[in-house]
């Protein structure tokens, strides 16, 4: 496969601000890429770097094998699509799409041919002659792509665009976009703030906060494998339970939640290899238990799981699945199973969860402990 | 009670305001010797006679029609060279933008009266004395118009101008295309504050032309009234046609104009 | 395998390339194209200001340290020579006096008077016709000076003017207008007045509407009525404003010119008449550089009038660092 776009330890400072910190990866050529991270975490900002329309403080961007940093934005050959969808009220439709183009002296001719063959493939025929404001949010989506489109780019840009839809509607641009993405095969850079898009549309995923990048992967590996407890808390819905606990060694080595030791669990030392690791200098790890991992019942005795205990406080029914808000000690417990039987409010329940779906991570830093490893133990199918 | 007192003082303050205007119509229009007549004509008797005589057999068409160049030529000029200011002050980080902006905003402090020797010493030796230009020229740039524009186009999503850039389309094509056609309020604006100061230009003109031929209605009429004061019903109807076009303007505009002067939005309420 | 070392080579000589491009370059290409093409756009404007407005305020400095005629090129430097002329020639006290009179007369009428317009325009807006009222106070800032002008040339004809016309209504002898040294000026202001209280009677209508109603009604709760509220819970909040209309009308005041030019320059002589009783500074300037073509001399009174304007400038600051209540 070949590499579309590169980028080599990229930087962006705005006077004093650090906006991107060191930002490497390689994007391939029809690959559908999602840049994912809370506001303000910089993944727009790279995107106006991709697009050239700011330069990057340091490091390198190459777009096929040529280095881009000083080129044009337009002479990258990009298409880009905006929240706010960026179409000029004041011009119909037709004139929108052909903008670009009737700006670089393209005959008449070949620009209605341009715009009519995209048109056809967005359904937008009966759109072209009215005015952005005659239209709805999901027709303007589409013109926005349309008019990216029109250019033949090599690469798509896409910021956040379809943050302005409602929900409904939002799902199915979701479903549209990618069929459209599986037929023209366009290398395609989303950026969004919302995991579920992400997690449905992208073919990889780059989480990013705070202007650094923390994990790029597929889905799955971003689901399965997150390398720190952001990316972990981050992805899936409900999030991931994520719990800073003490660990004392006794007779046996146990952590409990730093308010209250009376909640502990017995560590496996089977498993030692990826506890020790995450300790930190207060002998604090964390621990992360995706809600769909937890069980109903078990036992103390049992090393293959862990076993807790919780105060069930709230409840709330999705049709197809039951969340479960718990207390454990004073730590939140969150549960989530495919209809189970009514649980009462205020009650005890006891949840468990088998040691080799406990993601572990360090205890201050928060990074993922030897993945690697954990995989094989997950392809092994537990410990022996 | 209260109301209707506040009501009728608003009205007479009104017709006060609006009375010397009313009666330049009704000198224009009147018998002859209507001026002389104690006590005051107050009714016009819309004889056109003297308007008509006035445009036909005379140069006040000729200066009616300066004054109108003159106007629309610096509207034009205003507008290219403001919308163009205001693009790069609002839009562009160019260096030194921030010094630019108070050059700018500091030609609205120089007393015109303190400069007006050395500007007539400079248009001089320019050898643009006695034309078209040293009347345009000098006018086709202020301060406002650059500041109205500049705080329009700020209002203007940055992703306009950011797909403008993906796709290659020259800033000033953009500005023509996009900016200033969406910035029509600001045009507007602009149109209209050059039209009233341009319309009433007098000073620069007199000081300015010695040729007759150029002369806009105003200075015209000052030279007319020198001459001849006691021609009252040619000096009304000449009177009126400069006064004409600018009342029509003002009574189709005058929310807008009275909006853009004040500068807040007291022109919008009722 | 080969094809991916090769790559890998080109890529790196690219980046070599790139370092070196980027180490003078860096994010100077943008901020150098962006800086042309700011100034691109800036040149029209910055070429008309710097040509007819910077240039000759600079040439201003020149002209009045040298004796200088337009018709010859040659000027030689006679350092304040000029000043003492125009200080030695009683026209000059002349015209600062009317100058000052004009303005310590208009400026405070105007504003006062502007207040109270605003005042009864904003009173009971609900009544129709706020609005018209307001357009028709502010339709004479509009028009043009010389054609309103010729009206109250008129209006002021001591034999047959409205003016007389009036003061006979209430018993009043009749006065000569225009032709009285004593009147000549007032006539003027009564003109100046009428042709620009609107500006600031909408000015003043603006920052009005800036204050809360709740602020007006908690002052009439508690007792506050008239000219009471005025003085104690208005004022204060139009402080700013009035402080803008009163640099704004100064300004405007000292470069009046036009109407005195025409109501004083009719067929009775020269403007400024008569006996230089509406001979302003603005007006001087314009005659001994147009009329007697002492472009020195003018350019001197100009810097004079320069920095008597730069002086209320200063002046009015200070006042208002003092009295207005900025929020």
């Amino acid at each position: 496969m070949m590499a579309m776009l590169t980028l080599a330890h990229m930087s962006k400072r705005f006077g004093s601000q650090t906006i991107l910190k060191d930002i490497s990866m390689t994007v391939n050529e029809g690959e559908f890429v999602a840049i994912v991270g809370p506001s303000g975490c910089g993944k727009s900002t790279l995107l106006r770097l991709i697009a050239g329309l700011d330069r990057p403080t340091q490091g390198e961007i190459f777009i096929e094998d040529k280095m881009v940093n000083l080129v044009e934005p337009y002479e990258r050959n990009i298409g880009m699509v905006f929240q706010n969808y960026a179409l000029y009220p004041h011009l119909t439709i037709f004139e929108n799409m052909a903008f670009g183009l009737m700006a670089h002296g393209v005959s008449k001719k070949k620009i209605s041919k341009q715009v009519d063959e995209i048109a056809v493939l967005l359904e937008l025929q009966s759109l072209l002659k009215k005015r952005p404001g005659a239209l709805s949010g999901g027709q303007r989506q589409r013109v926005a792509l349309g008019r990216a489109m029109v250019r033949q780019p090599r690469i798509f840009l896409m910021d956040e665009p379809l943050s302005n839809l409602d929900a409904l509607l939002r799902d199915r641009m979701r479903v549209e976009l990618r069929r459209i993405h599986e037929r023209i095969g366009i290398t395609t850079i989303y950026v969004t703030h919302d995991q579920t898009e992400a997690m449905t549309m992208a073919d990889r995923i780059v989480v990013m906060n705070n202007g650094t990048m923390l994990q790029m992967g597929s889905p799955e590996e971003i689901y399965h494998t997150p390398q720190t407890t952001f990316v972990a808390s981050f992805f899936g819905s409900p999030p991931m339970n994520i719990w800073r606990l003490q660990v004392t060694l006794s007779d046996v080595v146990q952590a409990s939640s730093l308010q209250n030791s009376e909640n502990r669990i017995e560590l496996p030392l089977e498993m030692k290899h990826l506890w020790q690791g995450a300790l930190d200098q207060e002998n604090c790890l964390q621990c992360g238990v995706r809600p769909e991992s937890w069980r109903l019942g078990g036992e103390k005795k049992n090393s293959h799981v862990m076993t807790v205990v919780a105060q069930i406080e709230r409840i709330e029914s999705l049709g197809a699945r039951k969340i479960i808000y718990a207390h454990w000690g004073e730590m939140i417990l969150v549960a989530a199973f495919p209809n189970v039987p009514s649980f009462a409010r205020n009650s005890e329940v006891t949840l468990s969860v088998p040691w080799k779906d406990v993601h572990w991570f360090h205890g201050s830093s928060g990074e993922a402990i030897r993945t690697e490893e954990k995989i094989m133990i997950r392809a092994g199918g537990g410990i022996s | 009670m209260a109301k209707y007192l506040i009501y009728s003082i608003r009205a007479l303050v009104a017709i006060g305001f609006i009375a010397p205007v009313y009666w330049v119509l009704v000198l224009a229009t009147g018998y002859h010797g209507a001026a002389y007549s104690l006590p005051p004509v107050w009714i016009p008797l819309w004889h056109w006679g003297p308007l008509m005589y006035v445009i036909t057999h005379t140069h006040w068409l000729r200066y009616l029609l300066n004054t109108v160049f003159i106007t629309a030529a610096t509207i034009f000029l205003v507008i290219i060279t403001s919308a163009l200011a205001g693009y790069a002050l609002a839009e562009i980080p160019f260096m030194g933008n921030s010094m630019i902006f108070y050059l700018i905003l500091g030609v609205m402090m120089l007393p015109q009266q303190a400069l007006i020797v050395p500007q007539y010493v400079t248009i001089y030796h320019l050898h643009m004395l006695n034309s078209y230009t040293a009347l345009i020229l000098p006018f086709a740039a202020n301060t406002s118009g650059i500041f109205l524009f500049r705080q329009f186009f700020k209002k203007l999503p940055s992703s306009y101008r950011d797909i403008a850039r993906v796709e290659g389309v020259r800033t000033l094509t953009y500005i023509r295309r996009v900016a200033l056609p969406l910035a029509r309020p600001a045009v507007a604006t602009v149109t209209l504050l050059t039209f009233i100061a341009s319309w009433n230009q007098f000073q620069w003109p007199l000081i300015m032309l010695t040729n007759q031929k150029l002369q806009p209605i105003e200075l015209a009429l000052s030279h007319y009234l020198q001459t001849y004061e006691s021609n009252w019903r040619v000096l009304g109807s000449a009177a009126l046609l400069a006064l004409l076009p600018i009342i029509i303007m003002f009574i189709f505009t005058q929310r807008y104009i009275i909006q853009a002067v004040a500068g807040g939005d007291s022109g919008a309420k009722e | 395998m080969i094809s991916e070392v090769s790559k890998n080579n080109h890529s790196k000589i690219v980046r070599i390339t790139s370092a070196k491009l980027l180490s003078w370059k860096k994010d100077g290409t943008g901020r150098l194209k962006s800086t042309i093409l700011g100034y691109g756009l800036m040149l029209p404007s910055l070429l008309i200001f710097s040509v007819f407005y910077y240039g000759p305020a600079v040439f201003l400095g020149y002209i009045a340290f040298f004796h200088w005629t337009i018709f010859s090129n040659t000027s030689t430097f006679v350092g304040w020579k000029n000043f003492e002329i125009l200080f030695n020639q009683p026209i000059f006290w002349k015209a600062l006096w009317n100058t000052i009179y004009y303005l310590i007369v208009l400026v405070p009428t105007t504003t006062l008077l502007a207040l109270g317009l605003a005042m009864l325009l904003r009173e009971a807006p609900r009544i129709r016709g706020g609005g018209l009222s307001r357009a028709l106070i502010f339709l004479p800032h509009v028009t043009p000076v010389v054609a309103t002008s010729i009206i109250w040339v008129w209006i002021f004809n001591p034999s047959f003017g409205l003016a007389n016309v009036i003061l006979h209504i209430f018993h009043l002898p009749a006065l000569n207008w225009l032709e009285s040294t004593r009147w000549a000026l007032p006539s003027v202001m009564i003109y100046t007045l009428w042709h620009s209280i609107g500006l600031y009677t909408v000015l003043f209508l603006a920052g009005l509407a800036t204050i809360p109603r709740s602020v007006l009604e908690a002052a009439r709760v508690d007792g506050a009525k008239g000219f009471f509220a005025l003085r104690k819970v208005i004022w204060p909040l139009i402080s700013p404003i009035t402080f803008f209309v009163v640099v704004l009308c100064s300004i405007n005041t000292i470069q009046t010119f036009s109407q005195i030019y025409t109501l004083t320059g009719g067929p009775h002589g020269g403007a400024g008449g008569p006996a230089f009783s509406t001979t302003t500074d603005s007006l001087l300037i314009y005659q001994t550089a147009f009329m007697y073509l002492h472009f020195s001399l003018a350019a001197a009174m100009s810097l004079v009038l320069f920095t008597i304007t730069l002086v209320i400038i200063i002046i009015q600051k200070i006042l208002a660092d003092r009295f207005v209540f900025y929020r």
